[in-house]
């Protein structure tokens, strides 16, 4: 099964290129979208998802022109935006049950066999007949993902669904998706690293509406090896270091010093030790070499 | 800080479109409606004339008061929408944070609110102000230009209501966050106003409901419901009494609640929930660690096919019902519509203060209506409700990405509206139900109220239900969809006829309304036509639900080009074929009317008749004095059908040339249907009008003097189709006059007498009636035409279970082929004038000194039948005694269906009587406020078996004063003779009040009593007042016997025709001097008085007795034909009094004033006991009365009993205190 998007592209009115001529094949497995904010990422999943149009381009799920074949498509889809709410005074159940019959299933025992599965396997049985709007964060996260699986989803969208989790609820509700994740495209968009780290089979870096690098997690930290070097400087030195070095990131340590992380092909100095490659240096590298290609187009 | 808020929303509220929708809409629908109030559009329809100037400060309230209520339903968004902003967009958070005082943050954020509501009503007051000038705008109905006019209305009424929901909007939008609840309140407010509105015409007491409602209307209404056209013209309303507290107290309320508001708002992050019920606290802790498992989810199968989504949109719609029925809007509108339904029913369901009996159809008829327009406001409101619901509750993107096609999404909401109207008609059937029961009335017709509201009404929502989807679709804002709904429903229909286009079938979901029931006659023959009608919209609204379809919102909102776009893209087969099979069969059932209305039947627009009329005028006029035979003979035949609805009928009319000269032409008016005419003798036609329905034929031998025609007739219906109802037969109750027979010569009848509309088309202004003392006025009476007094004789016949009735007395009756006939022969003389009855009846049968009496009723309707012999017997003798003897050897009164009219007519000893009056009345004998109608109005019509049909009047102004004027005095004194001159009260009461509304309607000139020109107002209200008051002062017998020699002088004569100015002469000649002035004020010239009892004390005499002082002001006035105040007299005199800083204005007064003074009611009869009842000379405006009375005074007043002309009869009676005599002022 394989997601492929030739060329898509689309502007805002107000002149906002979310999108930029983006060609990706997406395979089975969990696939993280790794991105800062505005970068996109929104856009391409709605784009995916139908929600919005494209204003050039094609998208195929397998041989299915999705974009042209909505119906068809939405019949395996499955969608958790970035934020959602619910309406008030319905419970999971009732809920379930709504979104079951806009996904086309009708036979009463195969709905309700579906509803309670996507129950128990969000870990929400327990609460079904609770008011859905009375749910923590946590929860409603995981009713968003009940709701998505009601059609057997092909292919599914989480977009950001970690923001705001507690780690227990994180942690639960990647499990979650990791098992729905085996046998199904899960596009996964996320701006923290670790997610993908933890989870993805594949990955692209989306940053101003292009797709920066798309690979194996694993491939792509190994293409930094022996290219990341790190040192301890004094809060006064940043400065100049970042004029001479590729800087990547730079975090205090508690001694209120800087810990710097270098990208270069060779050692820049004795005062600097080899790293190990992390996937967070992969993200901070690819934003960066894009950066310094757009600054060098607009010069 | 207050300026940098208040400036930047200003200028936020500038760079919104919704503002500028908003000010257009108001603004260029204030201009058509006031271009169109003034005529501006009259070369394509129908001219308007008014009597009253449109831009005086009256126009001005009346035209910007509608504008101003659909600006107040747009105040939650403009009001509510300026704070609420700020929690939607989430600014609170941040704002709240700054160092703002909350004074500054919400008194400018008010302020903001409010300046833009203001503009938008000054878009539609410049609207309103641009249309009056126009080119185009006829200047007769424009006034001179005062800026008061403008001002005071937006003054008085504009800026404090506006302050006023504006107050309260705020305050639900800043504590409870929510627009749509603060959108509610002023929707129910409005509702509620209007309820006020509508029952107070018909309360007694308003003074509470004036000082209570909040807009100030009432209090208005009060304050100008009796001006005439002359004072709505020119004045300005008077910003006094109940008007003046009303708006004081409404605005410190109003104050009241904004201050409360800056008291209590504080910059918290919580909205206050409205909820009952508290919940309690707990901790909660949940589970933190958990298992992976597993995750196979079950096989199902997905079923999109057209079944399974219908079983979607069922399916879903439920969970929009429930959010409907459940929330609280529907539950407060429909709980006001019960209460209004209840209250309508408990005040208004009465006729002369007597309630009908509540029949099931009157239960429709009131809750159904009510219901009605309650029922579109929620589909309206409801549609945007539901089409934004899933936008609103943030639930758009998982609903938007299931594959649910758009069609079910749509066909969801339409369900949902549709259950909710099912929803509301129950409760319109519990509302009738339970009224039923509380007044008693057992006779439930459940099968009536389904078949009425599920069968038959349900259906004509539907259309406006689809378009609603259809605007809220293309709408993204479901205020502004409301709005546009709105004015495409109340708006555009007004507009359309502006332009000319009045044909229904042009208008949207126009047409044959719902037909309502009658018991007598089911739903008659409308069904087949109102189905057609329905059928024909609801395929258009298929159509625009389809294009609702197209159009769709899903997904990330869209720009215009792209939902075009998108629109395009859906556009697939089956809808497409949908759209086109649905435009079709619209187009065929179009075409298939269009046929009927306009080629099959003569169609002419409002405007094309009008000039039809001024042509005929121009063109045969001259003929209105030709010479032609008079008809003095009838015998008619009259074949009913009911069961297909057709007559065939004709005539042998025997005409004599009873002129001194030779006649050579015969002029015909015909009617406009199958008719065959001949002539005894050789003629050729010379002329032949088919759209004035006009012919002359011309004698081949001139017909000399006293030379006699026959001219026989046979005409029939045209066919009956299910669409096209060609006949008056109906299935049970047929009743037709002679109107649809030829008549000889021409007639002035339908000639335009509005003198603006003759002026236009350069016709000689010309009043309704001739005067007089005009030559040739008194050649012909003002009902028999071309005729005098004729015999008459009619075979009617109708099917076999029915009995057919025309005037005069049965003389042979026999079956022929399965179907009834009847013979009926007048004996005596009547006037031309005569009608056809048939029906399934029962007849009560009695005989009253040798007078056959005979009522034909519906077998159901036994209810009132011997109040209505009660009042045939006793106006017989009275009649009898005080009047002439009683022509005929029988008297009978048929009862026809209500969907032929609510009224009773009097043929000669035929009275047929419609079942909605008097046949289903609820006389209530306790209550001395209710007047026993059934017998009033039956006689009534019996007395116009001597007035009209012993005396006839002249057809010149005055003529209707010596039968309805006449016929209502007789009715009167029945009454009284029955019940006593305690039921005399109400009557009077309601026909003043009749009266003087009546005037400030007159739409050309308001003429006095002797000289009116046909006039209701006038002939049966002010008649009826100033002749009981004449007979009163007279003395009964004296004025009778006027009455009766008046009647032996013209009984059955011909022409000369009497007149009313020789009746008013013959009252003169018996007044004494001292009361001459009364024939003068009450039936020469418009005279009104201005009663006020200012207040009464009594003192406790030694002997026992009561010394009872009045002291109060009396003045009197003329009018004017338009209505304008004249002081003096015709020597140029007047009288003044300073009261005050007013001076209050008198004609010379040397008048007799009844003054009374009356103690306790007696507690079994409420009768209250007369302790003095005088008439008192007075030639001052300020009086003082000391009376002596031998019991305890409760009550005393100038004019108790209402028999003066006054506007304002509530100041005429006054509460006796005790304690020392006031001085005189």
């Amino acid at each position: 099964m394989k997601l492929s998007l030739q060329n898509v592209s689309k502007t805002y009115p107000n002149g906002v290129k979310a999108l930029d001529n983006v060609t990706i094949d997406i395979q089975s497995g969990m696939f993280g979208l790794l991105g800062p904010n505005g970068a996109g990422k929104s856009s391409l999943m709605r784009t995916i998802a139908t929600l919005q149009t494209a204003d050039s381009g094609s998208i195929h799920l397998d041989e299915l022109d999705i974009l042209n074949n909505k119906i068809e498509f939405r019949k395996t889809l499955g969608y958790l935006p970035q934020e959602f709410g619910v309406y008030p005074k319905m419970s999971a159940e009732e809920l379930l049950h709504y979104f079951a019959t806009l996904k086309g299933i009708h036979n009463k025992s195969e709905r309700k066999a579906i509803v309670d599965k996507a129950l128990e396997v969000t870990n929400l049985y327990d609460v079904r007949d609770k008011h859905v709007a009375g749910y923590s964060g946590g929860m409603k996260q995981r009713f968003g993902i009940a709701q998505l699986l009601l059609n057997n989803p092909r292919l599914i969208i989480v977009d950001e669904p970690t923001a705001g989790l507690d780690p227990a609820e994180r942690h639960r509700f990647l499990n979650v998706l990791r098992e729905i994740g085996t046998n199904h495209i899960v596009i996964f968009s996320t701006h923290i690293v670790d997610d993908v780290k933890e989870l993805c089979t594949d990955m692209a870096i989306l940053n101003g509406g292009k797709i920066l690098a798309q690979d194996k997690p694993k491939n792509l930290v190994a293409a930094l090896a022996d290219k990341i070097w790190t040192t301890t400087v004094e809060r006064e030195a940043i400065e100049q270091l970042q004029k001479d070095f590729n800087v990547i990131s730079s975090n205090y340590n508690e001694d209120n010093m800087l810990n710097v992380r270098v990208y270069d092909q060779v050692s820049p100095g004795d005062a600097f030790a080899k790293a190990s490659p992390t996937l967070e240096d992969v993200y901070f590298t690819t934003l960066r070499s894009d950066e310094f290609t757009a600054a060098t187009i607009d010069a | 800080m207050f300026s940098t808020i208040y400036i930047h929303e200003v200028k936020t509220w500038f760079k919104k479109p919704l503002f500028y929708i908003y000010s257009a809409i108001l603004f260029s629908l204030s201009l058509l409606l006031s271009a169109l109030a003034v005529g501006v559009f009259d070369s394509d329809s129908v001219t308007v004339t008014s009597a009253i100037k449109l831009n005086g400060a009256v126009g001005i309230y009346g035209l910007l008061g509608f504008f101003a209520v659909l600006t107040y339903l747009l105040i939650p968004s403009i009001i509510g929408g300026t704070i609420q902003r700020d929690f939607s967009n989430n600014m609170h958070n941040v704002l709240y944070s700054y160092p703002l005082t909350k004074w500054n943050y919400l008194l400018a954020k008010f302020s903001a609110g409010m300046t833009m509501t203001l503009l938008i009503i000054i878009a539609s007051l410049i609207g309103i102000t641009l249309g009056f000038y126009l080119p185009g705008a006829n200047e007769a109905l424009v006034g001179p230009f005062k800026i008061m006019n403008y001002l005071q209305p937006f003054l008085i009424y504009i800026i404090p209501n506006v302050f006023f929901f504006g107050a309260i909007v705020f305050a639900i939008t800043a504590f409870l966050r929510n627009v749509n609840i603060g959108f509610m309140f002023v929707l129910v407010m409005i509702i509620l106003q209007i309820a006020a509105q509508s029952s107070v015409p018909t309360m007694d007491d308003t003074y509470w409901v004036e000082l209570l409602e909040p807009t100030g209307d009432t209090a208005t209404y009060d304050q100008i419901k009796y001006w005439t056209p002359e004072e709505q013209s020119t004045q300005l309303i008077p910003v006094t009494g109940t008007l003046l507290y009303n708006r004081l107290i409404w605005l410190g309320i109003s104050l009241f609640i904004f201050i409360g508001v800056l008291f209590a708002f504080n910059f918290s992050q919580n909205p206050t929930s409205l909820s009952l019920f508290r919940t309690r606290s707990q901790r909660s802790t949940k589970r933190n660690f958990a298992t992976v498992q597993k995750v196979t989810m079950p096989v199902v199968s997905q079923d999109l096919s057209f079944w399974g989504q219908l079983k979607t949109a069922w399916f879903i719609s439920k969970s929009d019902i429930a959010y409907i029925v459940k929330g609280w809007p529907f539950i407060i509108v429909a709980t006001i519509a019960f209460a209004f339904s209840l209250l309508t029913m408990l005040i208004t369901g009465q006729q002369f203060g007597t309630d009908i009996l509540p029949k099931t159809w009157v239960m429709l008829q009131f809750a159904g209506g009510i219901f009605s327009t309650f029922t579109y406001l929620l589909i309206f409101l409801y549609t945007g409700l539901i089409m934004d619901r899933a936008k609103a509750a943030h639930i758009n993107q998982l609903v938007d990405v299931t594959p649910t096609k758009n069609g079910a999404m749509l066909l969801s909401k339409f369900i949902a509206i549709l259950v909710m109207v099912a929803t509301v008609y129950v409760i319109v059937i519990v509302s009738g139900l339970i009224i039923q029961t509380y007044n008693g009335f057992f006779e439930f017709e459940l099968p009536l109220y389904l078949f009425d509201l599920y069968v038959i009404n349900i259906w004509d929502f539907i259309p406006w239900i689809f378009m609603a989807l259809l605007v809220h679709t293309l709408l993204k804002n479901k205020w502004v969809g409301l709005i546009v709904l709105l004015v495409l429903a109340i708006g555009v229909p007004p507009l359309l006829g502006a332009i000319g286009v009045e044909q229904s079938q042009f208008i949207f979901n126009q047409g044959t309304s719902a037909p309502s029931p009658s018991d007598m006659n089911g739903y008659g023959s409308d069904l087949p036509r109102y189905f057609t009608y329905r059928t024909y919209w609801i395929l258009l609204g298929v159509a625009l639900f389809t294009l609702a379809v197209l159009f769709y919102r899903r997904g990330m909102g869209a720009g215009m080009m792209e939902r075009f776009a998108f629109a395009k893209a859906r556009l697939s087969k089956s809808l497409a074929t949908t759209m086109a099979v649905c435009m079709i069969a619209f187009f065929a059932i179009g075409g298939y009317m269009w046929k009927v209305n306009n080629i099959d039947n003569e169609q002419m627009s409002g405007k094309e008749q009008e000039v039809m009329l001024v042509n005929y005028e121009k063109e045969l006029s001259k003929f209105y004095k030709a010479p032609q035979p008079r008809l003095v003979a009838v015998n008619t035949f009259m074949d009913i059908y009911p069961d297909t609805r057709d007559y065939k009928a004709g005539a042998t009319y025997t005409l004599v040339n009873q002129t001194t000269v030779a006649i050579d032409t015969l002029h015909v008016n015909y009617p406009d249907r199958p008719l065959t005419i001949t002539l005894d003798r050789k003629t050729e036609i010379v002329y032949d009008h088919k759209d004035y329905d006009y012919r002359m034929y011309r004698f081949k031998k001139p017909l000399q003097p006293g030379d006699t025609l026959i001219m026989k007739f046979t005409t029939n219906n045209k066919p009956n189709t299910f669409f096209d109802d060609n006949s008056p037969v109906v299935d049970n109750g047929t009743f037709i006059n002679n109107g649809i027979f030829p008549s000889i010569g021409y007639s002035d009848q339908v000639e335009i007498r509005n003198t603006q509309v003759r002026i236009k088309y350069g016709l000689i202004p010309k009043d309704r009636l001739p005067n007089p003392d005009a030559p040739g006025a008194r050649d012909n009476n003002y009902i028999g035409g071309n005729s005098d007094w004729i015999d008459f004789e009619a075979t009617v016949s109708t099917s076999s279970d029915q009995i057919a009735i025309a005037p005069g007395y049965l003389t042979k009756q026999w079956k022929e082929k399965g179907r009834n006939y009847y013979r009926y022969e007048m004996d005596s003389k009547i006037l031309n004038f005569y009608a056809f009855l048939s029906g399934r009846y029962d007849v009560k049968r009695e005989t009253h000194n040798g007078v056959k009496l005979e009522i034909y009723y519906h077998p159901s309707h036994d209810y009132n039948l011997d109040r209505m012999m009660t009042g045939l017997k006793e106006g017989l003798d009275y009649y009898n005694a005080n009047y002439t003897p009683y022509q005929h050897k029988q008297a009978r009164i048929i009862e026809f269906p209500r969907t032929g009219g609510g009224f009773a007519q009097a043929f000669p000893n035929t009275i047929p009587f419609s079942e909605a009056i008097g046949f289903i009345a609820a006389v209530d004998d306790e209550d001395k406020d209710a007047v026993d109608y059934p017998l009033s109005v039956t006689a009534h019509e019996l007395a116009h078996q001597w007035w009209a049909h012993q005396v006839i009047g002249a057809n010149a102004k005055g003529a209707t004063m010596l039968s309805e004027s006449l016929s209502e005095y007789s009715s009167l004194k029945v009454l009284e003779k029955v019940y006593g001159k305690e039921q005399m009260r109400k009557f009077l009461k309601d026909a003043m009040d009749g009266y003087l509304q009546g005037r400030t309607a007159e739409d050309t000139q308001e003429n006095a009593l002797m000289y009116n020109e046909n006039q209701q107002y006038i002939h049966y209200q002010k008649g009826s007042v100033v002749l009981y008051a004449m007979s009163d002062y007279l003395g009964e017998k004296k004025f009778n016997n006027v009455i009766k020699e008046f009647a032996q002088k013209y009984q059955f004569k011909g022409a000369p025709y009497p007149v009313s100015t020789e009746f008013v002469n013959d009252i003169k000649a018996v007044t004494p001097d001292s009361l001459q002035y009364l024939v003068k004020d009450m039936f020469e010239t418009i005279t009104l008085y201005d009663n006020d009892t200012k207040n009464a004390t009594y003192t406790k005499l030694t002997n026992g007795k009561y010394q009872v002082t009045i002291n109060g002001l009396i003045a009197k006035y003329r009018a004017t034909k338009k209505g304008k105040k004249v002081f003096t007299d015709d020597s140029g005199k007047k009288i003044t009094f300073k009261e005050g800083e007013k001076t209050v204005e008198s004609l010379p007064l040397a008048d007799y004033i009844e003054i009374g003074v009356f103690g306790p009611e007696d507690a079994k009869t409420g009768k209250e006991k007369v302790l003095y009842l005088k008439k008192l000379k007075v030639t001052e405006i300020n009086n003082r009365f000391t009376i002596i009375v031998n019991e305890k005074p409760v009550e005393a007043g100038i004019d108790p009993y209402y028999k003066l002309i006054d506007r304002n009869t509530d100041d005429n009676r006054t509460k006796v205190s005790e304690g020392k005599a006031k001085p005189k002022k």
